[in-house]
């Protein structure tokens, strides 16, 4: 069988046996190469489903959508979404039934390291597929001059609309209220001046600074195609570097920035460097 | 029908004089994309320009704008300071026939009897719209009729060497005076242009009318199930127009685009929305474009550009939702 095959039969056997309402899934899209998210709730509407390049969306972020018992098909970044969500109470492990696929998509993110799920309740595949992250894109970028790597940042923040599709889409990024829209006090001003893109985006990024699984949602759904993994990058990279770990991996580890060590690395204090 | 044949190099000549007079904005390349920006005197578009990212909208009704400024005054009223008016004048040129158009829906709007929007007006009036006919269709286009002349003051088709110039408005018209571009006779289009490549009836009368029994269907939450209430389809449409008033710390009134995707639209001070999820900001969108500006205006505040359709983060697909009211018995 193949893989949507697999899924297939899975999701049928699933909403049969009413273990879950609904599977989020995939269904082919209106434009050519798009795929686009579908909530089938009968075992015909599983016959929509796809499992193709362009499904590469992060549906994780569709779960805290749904209250009853949801099955979801998960490539490797949606799991890691679903165990830091699970970690951080968003969403209830027992409620959620995993169908694990690789990821259709390959060659559209830079290195993925973790095509395939790490979490699931059944493996629809189970290549296991190793690649190596190598952050060469971060460290190209570092040995820019700070002036260039200032400019070059200036150029794609005032790209930005401020339409907040990178937000809506990030399973990480689940406030009630962005601060972006909070006006008493009005944190940002409601405009595209090149101040305000660039507190929107430093605020996020650290916002999600160690829960960033670093999908590539944001990328893929900014329309004025503004470079967004890169900060989002160079602070996994710099996770990785103090404190070798990575977001999304296990679901017992404590989220990196969750916990204080005493020996923890702090180069970016002054003296700060000696404790690395 | 058009009137003049003219050599492009002519008619870059004609536009560089215009320059002495005028700011010329054209589509620029920036990577991939066009963006508007000022033209350089030189540039014609690629083969590959289907259409700038924004629309012109931004042009005449900047995505956020300082209204007024006003200073504390103690003991009296505050000090309004009221800025300048927009005097620049302006031609923008290689515009698409169909965001031509939304500058008449647009006009709809901040331009009536009832009301005229300073700034907007003096942008619209100082500003002479110059059109390029669409020869192939963009993946989401859906527009109507790819030679609307609405909202153009010339158009022009491209032929190779030459332009066909088509006078439209008396502002265009009075743009030509000057006598490089000859013509005997009325020109016929010399080219098979593609047959009703974007003719997707799907705005018509009868959608407005289904609109008006639907309102309380379910459909608008199945519709909505996977929209994740991004601003991509409203910035980057050429007619969507709603706008928030804010005051920042320094004493400016600013108006910025506003989004009825967007949860915190129409939220009021109480803290209540008559907005709350998806489904209702996704029926406004579709009711303000296709039902209550039909109702006001006659015309649906949408031009079918294919911007949303194609920009949409998870591919709700407008046309698809029209389909699918129309589908409703």
């Amino acid at each position: 069988m193949t893989v949507l095959e697999n899924i297939k039969a899975k999701a049928k056997e699933l909403l049969e046996a009413k273990e879950v309402e609904v599977v989020i899934g995939f269904a082919q899209g209106t434009l050519p190469g798009k795929c686009t998210p579908y909530f089938a709730r009968t075992t015909e509407e599983v016959e929509r489903f796809v499992w193709q390049d362009g499904c590469n969306l992060n549906l994780a972020n569709y779960l805290s959508k749904f209250s009853g018992k949801v099955g979801i098909i998960a490539k490797g970044c949606d799991t890691r979404s679903i165990i830091n969500l699970i970690k951080e109470n968003q969403v209830n492990r027992e409620r959620i039934y995993i169908i694990g696929a690789n990821c259709p998509s390959m060659g559209s993110c830079h290195n993925c390291r973790h095509p395939q799920g790490v979490i699931a309740d059944f493996y629809a595949e189970q290549v296991q597929l190793n690649n190596q992250d190598d952050f060469s894109d971060v460290e190209a970028f570092e040995e820019l001059l700070s002036e260039e790597r200032k400019n070059y940042f200036y150029q794609e923040m005032s790209k930005c609309i401020r339409c907040y599709a990178c937000r809506n889409v990030c399973p990480a990024c689940y406030c009630k209220e962005c601060f972006v829209e909070e006006n008493l006090p009005c944190w940002l001003g409601k405009t595209t001046d090149l101040a305000d893109n660039i507190i929107f985006h430093l605020t996020r990024t650290m916002h999600v600074a160690g829960r960033c699984i670093d999908c590539g949602a944001c990328v893929r759904a900014c329309p004025m195609e503004v470079n967004l993994s890169l900060l989002n990058r160079k602070l996994l990279k710099d996770i990785q570097e103090l404190f070798n770990t990575e977001p999304g991996l296990s679901l017992e580890a404590e989220p990196v920035l969750n916990e204080y060590k005493e020996d923890d690395p702090q180069p970016f204090l002054i003296g700060g460097e000696e404790s690395v | 029908m058009f009137d003049y044949q003219v050599s492009k190099r002519e008619f870059q000549n004609w536009l560089i004089k215009m320059q002495e007079e005028y700011e010329v904005w054209a589509p620029v390349k920036v990577g991939k994309n066009y963006t508007w920006g000022s033209w350089d005197g030189g540039s014609f578009p690629d083969e590959d320009y289907q259409n700038t990212l924004k629309p012109p909208k931004d042009l005449f009704f900047p995505q956020y704008e300082v209204l007024l400024k006003y200073k504390k005054v103690k003991g009296k009223r505050p000090l309004i300071i009221e800025p300048d008016l927009p005097q620049e004048k302006r031609i923008i040129w290689e515009v698409r026939p169909c965001d031509a158009r939304s500058l008449t829906i647009l006009d709809r709007v901040f331009i009536n009897k009832d009301y005229e929007d300073p700034y907007y007006s003096h942008r619209r009036k100082n500003t002479v719209v110059i059109s390029l006919v669409c020869q192939k269709p963009g993946l989401g286009c859906f527009c109507k009729d790819p030679l609307t002349t609405e909202g153009s003051d010339l158009m022009l088709l491209d032929c190779g060497d030459t332009y066909l110039v088509k006078l439209v408005s008396v502002k265009g018209k009075g743009l030509i005076k000057n006598p490089v571009f000859t013509a005997d006779k009325p020109i016929n289009i010399p080219m098979e242009l593609p047959a009703n490549p974007f003719n997707l009836e799907i705005a018509d009368k009868d959608l407005a009318e289904k609109l008006e029994v639907i309102y309380r269907s379910p459909l608008w939450r199945e519709l909505q199930e996977k929209c994740v209430n991004c601003g991509v389809c409203t910035f980057l449409c050429p007619t969507c127009h709603c706008f928030d008033l804010t005051d920042d710390q320094k004493g400016k009134k600013v108006r910025s685009w506003d989004s009825c995707m967007f949860a915190s639209f129409t939220k009021q001070a109480s803290g209540h929305n008559p907005r709350p999820t998806g489904a209702e900001r996704l029926r406004q969108r579709v009711m303000h474009k296709f039902r209550y500006f039909f109702e006001n205006h006659g015309i649906f505040a949408c031009v079918g550009c294919g911007r949303c359709v194609e920009k949409c983060p998870v591919n709700l697909d407008i046309r698809e939702v029209l389909q699918r009211i129309k589908e409703v018995q």
